[in-house]
Protein backbone atom coordinates (compact mmCIF):
# COMPACT_ATOMS: atom_id res chain seq x y z
CA UNK A 1 0.00 0.00 0.00
CA UNK A 2 1.64 3.38 -0.91
CA UNK A 3 1.40 6.48 0.69
CA UNK A 4 -1.41 7.66 -0.73
CA UNK A 5 -3.69 4.64 -0.25
CA UNK A 6 -2.50 4.57 3.44
CA UNK A 7 -4.28 8.41 3.17
CA UNK A 8 -7.39 7.34 1.73
CA UNK A 9 -8.09 4.31 4.01
CA UNK A 10 -7.27 6.88 6.87
CA UNK A 11 -9.95 9.47 5.06
CA UNK A 12 -12.20 6.28 4.71
CA UNK A 13 -11.88 5.48 8.42
CA UNK A 14 -12.09 9.30 10.02
CA UNK A 15 -15.04 9.92 7.57
CA UNK A 16 -17.18 6.73 8.89
CA UNK A 17 -17.06 7.95 12.16
CA UNK A 18 -19.64 9.40 14.52
CA UNK A 19 -18.37 10.83 17.98
CA UNK A 20 -20.26 9.47 20.63
CA UNK A 21 -21.66 13.15 21.58
CA UNK A 22 -25.18 13.56 19.20
CA UNK A 23 -25.55 16.60 17.52
CA UNK A 24 -27.11 18.55 20.36
CA UNK A 25 -30.45 20.44 20.03
CA UNK A 26 -29.14 24.19 19.48
CA UNK A 27 -33.09 26.07 19.65
CA UNK A 28 -32.86 26.98 23.04
CA UNK A 29 -29.34 28.39 22.23
CA UNK A 30 -30.78 30.17 19.37
CA UNK A 31 -33.38 31.67 21.00
CA UNK A 32 -31.04 32.90 23.59
CA UNK A 33 -29.35 34.43 21.38
CA UNK A 34 -32.16 35.94 19.62
CA UNK A 35 -33.24 37.52 22.51
CA UNK A 36 -29.80 38.71 23.78
CA UNK A 37 -29.87 40.06 20.17
CA UNK A 38 -33.15 41.69 20.48
CA UNK A 39 -31.63 42.95 23.94
CA UNK A 40 -28.61 44.44 22.53
CA UNK A 41 -30.51 46.51 19.33
CA UNK A 42 -33.12 48.37 21.91
CA UNK A 43 -29.63 49.51 24.18
CA UNK A 44 -28.16 50.84 21.49
CA UNK A 45 -31.21 52.73 20.36
CA UNK A 46 -31.50 53.98 23.81
CA UNK A 47 -28.49 54.87 24.09
CA UNK A 48 -28.67 56.96 20.92
CA UNK A 49 -31.76 58.46 22.01
CA UNK A 50 -30.53 59.43 25.19
CA UNK A 51 -27.35 61.32 23.21
CA UNK A 52 -29.37 62.87 20.84
CA UNK A 53 -31.67 64.68 23.77
CA UNK A 54 -28.36 65.18 25.91
CA UNK A 55 -26.92 67.12 22.36
CA UNK A 56 -30.72 68.85 22.04
CA UNK A 57 -30.55 70.45 25.65
CA UNK A 58 -27.15 71.33 25.25
CA UNK A 59 -27.86 73.19 22.24
CA UNK A 60 -30.94 74.66 23.67
CA UNK A 61 -29.48 75.74 27.05
CA UNK A 62 -26.05 77.28 24.88
CA UNK A 63 -27.07 80.65 25.52
CA UNK A 64 -26.53 80.21 29.46
CA UNK A 65 -23.95 77.91 28.77
CA UNK A 66 -21.69 79.54 27.36
CA UNK A 67 -21.49 82.68 29.49
CA UNK A 68 -19.93 80.38 31.70
CA UNK A 69 -16.33 79.15 30.59
CA UNK A 70 -15.95 76.26 32.95
CA UNK A 71 -19.31 75.02 32.28
CA UNK A 72 -18.89 74.97 28.82
CA UNK A 73 -15.77 73.22 28.88
CA UNK A 74 -17.17 70.44 31.17
CA UNK A 75 -20.48 70.24 28.66
CA UNK A 76 -18.36 69.77 25.58
CA UNK A 77 -15.97 67.34 27.15
CA UNK A 78 -19.18 65.45 28.52
CA UNK A 79 -20.82 65.01 25.00
CA UNK A 80 -17.60 64.71 23.28
CA UNK A 81 -17.08 61.51 25.34
CA UNK A 82 -20.00 60.27 24.84
CA UNK A 83 -20.02 60.73 21.24
CA UNK A 84 -16.72 58.71 21.23
CA UNK A 85 -17.80 55.88 23.50
CA UNK A 86 -21.01 55.76 22.05
CA UNK A 87 -20.04 55.49 18.53
CA UNK A 88 -16.75 53.04 19.46
CA UNK A 89 -19.73 50.69 21.49
CA UNK A 90 -22.08 50.75 19.00
CA UNK A 91 -19.78 49.57 16.38
CA UNK A 92 -18.01 47.19 18.51
CA UNK A 93 -21.37 45.26 19.87
CA UNK A 94 -22.91 45.31 16.55
CA UNK A 95 -20.26 43.44 15.12
CA UNK A 96 -19.91 40.85 18.02
CA UNK A 97 -23.81 40.32 17.11
CA UNK A 98 -22.33 38.53 13.81
CA UNK A 99 -19.81 35.76 13.27
CA UNK A 100 -17.28 37.26 10.76
CA UNK A 101 -17.56 35.98 7.45
CA UNK A 102 -14.62 34.47 5.40
CA UNK A 103 -11.95 35.37 7.37
CA UNK A 104 -9.02 33.03 7.72
CA UNK A 105 -7.57 32.34 11.22
CA UNK A 106 -4.94 34.66 10.62
CA UNK A 107 -7.55 37.49 9.73
CA UNK A 108 -9.80 36.68 12.62
CA UNK A 109 -6.61 36.83 15.17
CA UNK A 110 -5.49 40.28 13.97
CA UNK A 111 -9.58 41.28 14.17
CA UNK A 112 -9.36 40.54 17.45
CA UNK A 113 -6.17 41.97 18.29
CA UNK A 114 -7.32 45.02 16.60
CA UNK A 115 -10.51 45.39 18.59
CA UNK A 116 -8.55 44.65 22.02
CA UNK A 117 -6.16 47.47 21.27
CA UNK A 118 -9.37 49.43 20.65
CA UNK A 119 -10.28 48.85 23.86
CA UNK A 120 -6.96 49.88 25.10
CA UNK A 121 -6.72 52.61 24.11
CA UNK A 122 -9.93 53.61 25.31
CA UNK A 123 -9.43 51.93 28.65
CA UNK A 124 -6.40 54.65 28.66
CA UNK A 125 -7.96 57.69 27.57
CA UNK A 126 -11.00 57.38 30.28
CA UNK A 127 -7.83 56.80 32.65
CA UNK A 128 -6.17 60.27 31.88
CA UNK A 129 -9.07 61.80 31.26
CA UNK A 130 -9.83 61.08 35.14
CA UNK A 131 -7.00 61.87 36.23
CA UNK A 132 -7.64 65.37 34.42
CA UNK A 133 -10.63 65.42 35.80
CA UNK A 134 -9.66 65.21 39.55
CA UNK A 135 -10.49 69.02 40.40
CA UNK A 136 -13.59 68.79 39.06
CA UNK A 137 -15.97 67.90 42.39
CA UNK A 138 -14.38 70.09 44.38
CA UNK A 139 -15.50 73.08 41.44
CA UNK A 140 -18.47 71.87 41.28
CA UNK A 141 -18.57 72.39 45.21
CA UNK A 142 -17.48 75.61 45.19
CA UNK A 143 -19.33 76.93 42.25
CA UNK A 144 -22.47 75.56 43.52
CA UNK A 145 -26.09 77.85 44.10
CA UNK A 146 -27.04 75.90 46.82
CA UNK A 147 -25.35 73.88 49.54
CA UNK A 148 -27.54 70.67 48.77
CA UNK A 149 -27.04 70.85 45.02
CA UNK A 150 -23.16 71.09 46.10
CA UNK A 151 -22.70 67.92 47.95
CA UNK A 152 -25.22 66.05 45.03
CA UNK A 153 -22.99 67.87 42.86
CA UNK A 154 -19.72 66.58 44.91
CA UNK A 155 -21.24 63.20 45.38
CA UNK A 156 -22.26 62.78 41.65
CA UNK A 157 -19.11 63.54 40.13
CA UNK A 158 -16.78 61.51 43.06
CA UNK A 159 -18.84 58.56 41.44
CA UNK A 160 -18.74 59.03 38.10
CA UNK A 161 -15.20 59.80 38.42
CA UNK A 162 -14.63 56.76 40.32
CA UNK A 163 -16.51 54.57 38.30
CA UNK A 164 -14.66 55.58 35.08
CA UNK A 165 -11.58 54.72 36.97
CA UNK A 166 -12.67 51.51 37.45
CA UNK A 167 -13.97 50.40 34.49
CA UNK A 168 -10.87 51.68 33.12
CA UNK A 169 -8.38 49.35 35.24
CA UNK A 170 -11.03 46.51 34.49
CA UNK A 171 -11.35 47.11 30.96
CA UNK A 172 -7.28 47.13 30.60
CA UNK A 173 -7.03 43.94 32.38
CA UNK A 174 -9.09 42.24 30.26
CA UNK A 175 -7.66 43.49 27.28
CA UNK A 176 -4.17 42.40 27.96
CA UNK A 177 -5.60 39.33 28.64
CA UNK A 178 -7.02 39.37 25.11
CA UNK A 179 -4.15 40.20 23.72
CA UNK A 180 -1.99 37.91 25.29
CA UNK A 181 -4.56 34.93 24.09
CA UNK A 182 -4.20 36.18 20.71
CA UNK A 183 -0.54 36.05 20.62
CA UNK A 184 -0.66 32.56 22.38
CA UNK A 185 -2.83 31.49 19.54
CA UNK A 186 -0.81 33.01 16.91
CA UNK A 187 1.93 31.21 18.43
CA UNK A 188 0.34 27.66 18.69
CA UNK A 189 -2.04 27.58 15.51
CA UNK A 190 0.05 29.75 13.21
CA UNK A 191 3.55 29.40 14.12
CA UNK A 192 3.66 33.26 14.25
CA UNK A 193 5.77 34.78 16.99
CA UNK A 194 4.28 37.88 18.69
CA UNK A 195 6.42 40.35 17.06
CA UNK A 196 6.87 44.19 18.77
CA UNK A 197 3.20 44.54 17.62
CA UNK A 198 1.76 41.69 19.26
CA UNK A 199 2.85 42.65 22.78
CA UNK A 200 0.76 42.79 25.79
CA UNK A 201 0.06 46.38 25.85
CA UNK A 202 1.64 47.83 29.41
CA UNK A 203 -0.76 51.05 29.35
CA UNK B 1 -32.31 36.36 5.53
CA UNK B 2 -36.04 35.98 7.16
CA UNK B 3 -36.17 34.22 9.90
CA UNK B 4 -37.95 31.04 9.03
CA UNK B 5 -35.66 30.76 5.48
CA UNK B 6 -32.93 31.25 8.19
CA UNK B 7 -34.04 28.29 10.58
CA UNK B 8 -34.70 25.59 7.58
CA UNK B 9 -30.85 26.57 6.44
CA UNK B 10 -29.71 26.11 9.20
CA UNK B 11 -31.45 22.55 9.36
CA UNK B 12 -30.18 21.55 6.76
CA UNK B 13 -26.81 22.47 7.32
CA UNK B 14 -26.66 20.73 10.54
CA UNK B 15 -28.31 17.36 9.01
CA UNK B 16 -25.88 17.58 6.12
CA UNK B 17 -22.82 18.72 8.20
CA UNK B 18 -23.63 18.10 11.80
CA UNK B 19 -21.46 14.62 11.67
CA UNK B 20 -18.25 16.40 10.56
CA UNK B 21 -18.83 18.66 13.12
CA UNK B 22 -18.77 16.48 15.79
CA UNK B 23 -15.81 14.67 14.56
CA UNK B 24 -14.28 18.08 14.42
CA UNK B 25 -15.13 18.43 17.80
CA UNK B 26 -13.52 15.14 19.22
CA UNK B 27 -10.39 16.04 17.55
CA UNK B 28 -9.68 18.90 19.94
CA UNK B 29 -11.82 18.07 23.06
CA UNK B 30 -11.72 14.78 24.88
CA UNK B 31 -13.72 15.14 27.60
CA UNK B 32 -17.69 14.19 26.35
CA UNK B 33 -19.67 17.11 28.49
CA UNK B 34 -17.02 19.75 27.43
CA UNK B 35 -17.25 18.33 23.70
CA UNK B 36 -21.09 18.96 23.63
CA UNK B 37 -20.77 22.30 24.82
CA UNK B 38 -18.08 23.09 22.18
CA UNK B 39 -20.22 21.56 19.31
CA UNK B 40 -23.05 23.91 20.67
CA UNK B 41 -20.90 26.85 20.72
CA UNK B 42 -20.02 25.93 17.13
CA UNK B 43 -23.57 25.11 16.00
CA UNK B 44 -24.29 28.41 17.50
CA UNK B 45 -21.64 30.18 15.31
CA UNK B 46 -22.67 28.79 12.43
CA UNK B 47 -25.93 29.95 12.56
CA UNK B 48 -24.99 33.46 13.38
CA UNK B 49 -22.44 33.16 10.26
CA UNK B 50 -25.11 31.52 7.75
CA UNK B 51 -26.35 35.20 6.84
CA UNK B 52 -23.13 36.34 5.42
CA UNK B 53 -22.37 33.25 3.61
CA UNK B 54 -22.25 34.49 -0.20
CA UNK B 55 -20.59 31.60 -1.52
CA UNK B 56 -17.29 32.36 -1.90
CA UNK B 57 -15.87 29.52 -0.95
CA UNK B 58 -17.80 25.99 -0.53
CA UNK B 59 -20.50 25.79 2.73
CA UNK B 60 -18.53 23.17 4.04
CA UNK B 61 -15.31 25.13 3.96
CA UNK B 62 -17.41 28.04 5.16
CA UNK B 63 -18.78 26.34 8.45
CA UNK B 64 -15.27 24.75 8.64
CA UNK B 65 -13.65 28.12 8.95
CA UNK B 66 -16.50 28.66 11.78
CA UNK B 67 -15.76 26.00 13.76
CA UNK B 68 -12.08 25.79 13.42
CA UNK B 69 -12.10 29.51 15.05
CA UNK B 70 -14.02 28.67 17.68
CA UNK B 71 -12.34 25.25 18.53
CA UNK B 72 -9.13 27.74 18.57
CA UNK B 73 -10.41 29.87 20.91
CA UNK B 74 -11.39 26.56 22.96
CA UNK B 75 -8.93 25.58 23.38
CA UNK B 76 -6.46 28.34 24.32
CA UNK B 77 -9.37 28.53 27.22
CA UNK B 78 -8.44 25.52 27.95
CA UNK B 79 -4.70 25.83 28.24
CA UNK B 80 -5.59 29.13 30.24
CA UNK B 81 -7.92 27.37 32.45
CA UNK B 82 -7.27 23.32 32.66
CA UNK B 83 -9.72 21.59 34.64
CA UNK B 84 -10.18 18.39 35.59
CA UNK B 85 -9.99 16.14 32.79
CA UNK B 86 -12.38 13.03 32.45
CA UNK B 87 -11.41 11.25 29.73
CA UNK B 88 -13.94 9.75 27.27
CA UNK B 89 -13.14 8.32 24.11
CA UNK B 90 -16.27 6.81 23.07
CA UNK B 91 -17.43 6.29 19.44
CA UNK B 92 -20.19 5.15 18.29
CA UNK B 93 -20.50 3.82 15.02
CA UNK B 94 -23.61 4.48 12.73
CA UNK B 95 -22.26 1.97 10.07
CA UNK B 96 -23.85 -2.02 9.83
CA UNK B 97 -22.05 -5.33 10.53
CA UNK B 98 -21.53 -5.70 13.81
CA UNK B 99 -17.34 -7.67 12.78
CA UNK B 100 -16.80 -4.21 10.37
CA UNK B 101 -17.95 -2.08 13.11
CA UNK B 102 -15.63 -3.71 15.50
CA UNK B 103 -12.92 -3.13 13.40
CA UNK B 104 -13.71 -0.13 12.42
CA UNK B 105 -14.26 1.45 15.02
CA UNK B 106 -10.77 -0.21 16.65
CA UNK B 107 -9.01 1.67 13.87
CA UNK B 108 -11.42 4.89 14.24
CA UNK B 109 -10.09 4.93 18.03
CA UNK B 110 -6.46 4.49 17.17
CA UNK B 111 -6.76 6.97 14.65
CA UNK B 112 -8.33 10.26 17.10
CA UNK B 113 -5.85 8.55 19.66
CA UNK B 114 -3.14 9.97 17.24
CA UNK B 115 -4.93 12.71 15.94
CA UNK B 116 -4.60 14.12 19.53
CA UNK B 117 -1.53 13.59 20.45
CA UNK B 118 -0.29 15.48 17.69
CA UNK B 119 0.81 18.98 18.14
CA UNK B 120 -1.89 21.55 18.17
CA UNK B 121 -0.58 23.38 14.72
CA UNK B 122 -0.36 19.88 13.29
CA UNK B 123 -3.86 18.06 14.40
CA UNK B 124 -5.38 21.04 12.45
CA UNK B 125 -3.73 20.45 9.62
CA UNK B 126 -4.52 17.03 9.70
CA UNK B 127 -7.72 16.95 10.63
CA UNK B 128 -9.18 19.69 7.91
CA UNK B 129 -7.06 17.40 5.33
CA UNK B 130 -8.90 14.15 6.49
CA UNK B 131 -12.34 16.16 5.92
CA UNK B 132 -11.08 16.35 2.35
CA UNK B 133 -10.23 19.91 2.17
CA UNK B 134 -7.88 20.99 -0.83
CA UNK B 135 -4.40 22.63 0.33
CA UNK B 136 -5.63 26.28 -1.33
CA UNK B 137 -9.08 25.71 0.84
CA UNK B 138 -6.96 25.07 3.72
CA UNK B 139 -4.73 27.84 2.91
CA UNK B 140 -7.39 30.35 2.78
CA UNK B 141 -9.20 28.89 6.37
CA UNK B 142 -5.56 29.39 7.94
CA UNK B 143 -4.65 32.62 6.22
CA UNK B 144 -0.93 30.77 4.99
CA UNK B 145 0.26 30.17 1.41
CA UNK B 146 -0.46 26.94 -0.51
CA UNK B 147 3.08 26.37 -0.10
CA UNK B 148 3.57 26.82 3.21
CA UNK B 149 -0.23 24.07 3.59
CA UNK B 150 2.55 21.31 1.40
CA UNK B 151 5.51 21.74 3.72
CA UNK B 152 3.23 21.85 7.16
CA UNK B 153 1.13 19.54 6.03
CA UNK B 154 3.90 16.54 5.20
CA UNK B 155 5.74 17.37 8.60
CA UNK B 156 1.97 16.83 10.35
CA UNK B 157 1.58 13.36 7.75
CA UNK B 158 4.95 12.22 9.23
CA UNK B 159 4.01 12.67 12.55
CA UNK B 160 0.88 11.04 12.48
CA UNK B 161 2.66 8.29 10.86
CA UNK B 162 4.92 8.07 13.80
CA UNK B 163 2.15 8.26 16.25
CA UNK B 164 -0.11 5.44 14.38
CA UNK B 165 3.19 3.56 14.44
CA UNK B 166 3.36 3.05 18.31
CA UNK B 167 0.34 2.12 18.57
Amino acid sequence: MNEQDKWANLQDVWGASRPASAVPDVGLMIARARRERRLTVLVLVGEWVMMIVAAVLVAERWQRVATNGYETLWLGFQTLLMGVIIVVYTWTRLAALHEPAGTSLRDWLALRRRRARLGLRLARFTRWTTVALLPAPVIVLVMARSTQAGITGLVTTTLVLGAGWWWAQRKRAHMNAEIAEVDALALEWLDEPPGPSGQTSRA
Amino acid sequence: MLRGAQDATFACVVAEHGPMLARFTASFERNRHAREDLLQDILLGVWQALPAFRGDASLKTYILGVAHRRCASHVMREVAQPRHEELDDEWVDGQPGPEALAGLNQQQARLLSALRDLPIGQRQLVVLALEGLRYDEIADLLGITVGNVGVRLNRARAALREQLEER
